[in-house]
């Protein structure tokens, strides 16, 4: 990276870098952990800074990053080693609704927290960043179907009312 | 019931902490270092990956502050050098502390993965050897997993992730790296069956490159000789097994038993059966609880629901994204625990009536940040905390770097070792 490369890099990180940590934060729940994932996107965006065709991408860039690298975090969370019984067997804890949480808005966080992290992509990109199906599909690489089919899914799982119906014979289609 | 215009209010209010402007505060200056540093620390490989180059994504828990119930006892490594230069530290000493006699299995291998360019440079993955009675790093910059077999005295050890290779060997000629590797591909993982004599392919969904939807890449499962690395059987899914797992009403488990008695467990949406069929298909086995987690969706729109019974075949855990659910199969499948584990690492049962998860260790209210170490809970079947301990690295005071657990087993079998 060249000292006007750098120069630009600089300035476009401290244009958009709250913007961007406010984004994570909304996908982690955690400003420690959003610096460490904004920081490791930033660190892609220089990498490839010499090498975008236009650096008005650069942004677009960057937020898919962050959202591909949660959700390889939250994959790699979701780890573990199950074991084996040769055995099958011959033959209350208090329950609560995670959806109930939502009834309050400062529980909107602990809520989001607990929506697969694709669902919850799209709710951050939805509800906090005002994007269209079309700028969330591109953002995410998925197709504006999905987009659409996580968003109804997720706004059902946080019971949010809306006005939004699902074509039901869309087809089920990845998120990521 | 919420408006969408309040969710909208809820998340710029969520974001909206004065706290946020210090997390940027020498962002490109840290982000161009990162650029920098990245490039220099890429190891090159032998073999089929030379050239291609291994990055081990940090992982770290995220989520909410977790209730500590009970009293955290310290448990700190010794051995450790250096702050971010230099080689990676090799060995770990296990921690000196007063012997637990809750504890049923010591950690056998933990990840680790440190940010910010401070603490200890570590290596990706220690494994503990019984013969030196420390956590050794695993060198080469390959991602592996070691699977203790039932008996202790081996490690199945996959090599890349996805893993690329396998093989078996005594545990501490693994650790040390003598292993006679058996190319593999296509499969998500292996482990070991129940009686440790042969060695089974996982069933693991996968992303299809082709229409992005969630697949099974391999429709049977494989079964292996560990010791010579012949493919056994290879013993496909049933079609009715693969017909209930596409319905989404049904997730499909682990594959149990060997490559002459394989059998298919599928758990029910609703998470009230346990249906396990055999090769040829056949229902062979139903087990019923009462208040099953209902399943959660994953990122390819799968069911996030997994199944576990005890070693003892007493209980049946379930989990659904960020929930656990234990029942008693003995008292007609009443659910006896629930819990709400959200930002935690599930670790699996370790014992016959023991869980133990981990949890980042989190901004406690004072606002102070307490670094990455994970805390460490033994859960009963209840759910209810039995024992806990923080891991702590004692060159990386400030908790810098962030370390897993990637497998347990027994503590006779491997004495010394972590035991939370």
């Amino acid at each position: 990276m060249d000292i006007e490369d750098e120069r630009r890099f600089r300035e476009f990180v401290g244009a958009r870098s709250k913007a961007l940590l406010q984004t994570a934060y909304l996908l982690t729940g955690d400003w420690e952990h959003s610096r460490d994932l904004v920081q490791g996107a930033l660190a892609g965006l220089a990498r490839k800074w010499g090498r975008l065709a236009d650096p008005g991408h650069a942004e677009a860039y960057v937020r898919k990053m962050i959202y591909h690298a949660h959700v390889d975090r939250t994959r790699r969370l979701s780890w573990r080693r199950e074991r084996t019984t040769a055995t099958v067997p011959d033959t209350a804890a208090e329950r609560s609704d995670p959806a109930d949480l939502v009834a309050a808005r400062r529980d909107v966080m602990e809520a989001l927290r607990q929506l697969p992290p694709g669902q919850r992509a799209v709710v951050v990109l939805r509800y906090f960043e005002d994007r269209t199906d079309e700028d969330i599909a591109a953002v995410l690489g998925i197709s504006a179907g999905t987009v659409r089919s996580q968003h109804h899914k997720a706004l059902k799982a946080l019971r949010v009312s809306t006005s939004i119906t699902v074509n039901d014979t869309l087809k089920e289609e990845a998120a990521w | 019931m919420v408006t969408e215009q309040e969710l909208r209010d809820a998340l710029a209010d969520a974001v909206d902490d004065p706290a946020a402007e210090t997390y940027t505060l020498g962002l490109s200056d840290r982000a161009l270092a990162e650029a920098r540093e990245d490039a220099r620390w890429w190891r090159p490989m032998t073999g089929r990956r030379a050239g291609a180059r291994v990055r081990w994504v940090p992982v770290v828990a995220v989520g909410s502050a977790f209730a500590v119930a009970a009293a955290v006892g310290m448990a700190a490594l010794g051995g450790g050098k250096g702050s971010g230069d230099g080689l990676p530290v090799q060995a770990l000493s296990a921690p000196q502390t007063p012997p637990n006699p809750v504890g049923q299995e010591a950690l056998t291998e933990f990840g680790a993965e440190c940010f910010d360019g401070h603490g200890p440079k570590l290596d990706s993955t220690y494994v503990w050897d019984p013969a030196t009675r420390r956590y050794h790093g695993v060198p080469g910059g390959v991602v592996t997993a070691f699977h203790p077999s039932p008996d202790g005295k081996y490690a199945l050890v996959e090599l890349g992730m996805p893993p690329q290779s396998w093989a078996v060997a005594g545990w501490s000629d693994a650790v040390a790296g003598r292993l006679t590797q058996h190319p593999v591909a296509g499969v998500s993982g292996l482990h070991w069956t129940a009686d440790g004599k042969e060695v089974v392919t996982d069933l693991k969904r996968d992303v299809a490159k082709t229409t992005g939807g969630s697949v099974l890449p391999k429709q049977a499962a494989d079964f292996y000789d560990p010791a010579s690395g012949r493919r056994l059987a290879a013993v496909p899914i049933p079609q009715v097994v693969l017909d209930m797992d596409a319905s989404r009403q049904w997730s499909i488990q682990q594959v149990q038993g060997d490559h002459d008695s394989a059998v298919f467990p599928l758990l029910s949406a609703d998470g009230d059966r346990l249906e396990y069929l055999d090769a040829q298909g056949a229902t062979i086995r139903t087990l019923e609880v009462r208040d099953g987690l209902p399943a959660s969706e994953g990122k390819e729109s799968d069911l996030l629901e997994s199944a576990q019974i005890s070693p003892d075949g007493r209980y049946l855990l379930e989990t659904s994204g960020s929930v656990l659910a234990v029942f008693d199969l003995q008292a007609r499948g009443e659910r006896v625990g629930y819990l709400d584990v959200a930002g935690h690492t599930f670790s699996s049962w370790v014992g016959d009536h023991q869980i133990v998860t981990s949890v980042e260790k989190n901004m406690p209210p004072s606002g102070a940040r307490t670094g990455h170490n994970p805390v460490y809970s033994v859960l009963s079947p209840e759910l209810k905390v039995l024992q806990q301990a923080e891991f702590v690295l004692p060159s990386d005071p400030h908790g810098y770097c962030a370390t897993w657990p990637m497998s347990w087993a027994p503590t006779g079998q491997f004495p010394g070792a972590f035991v939370p």
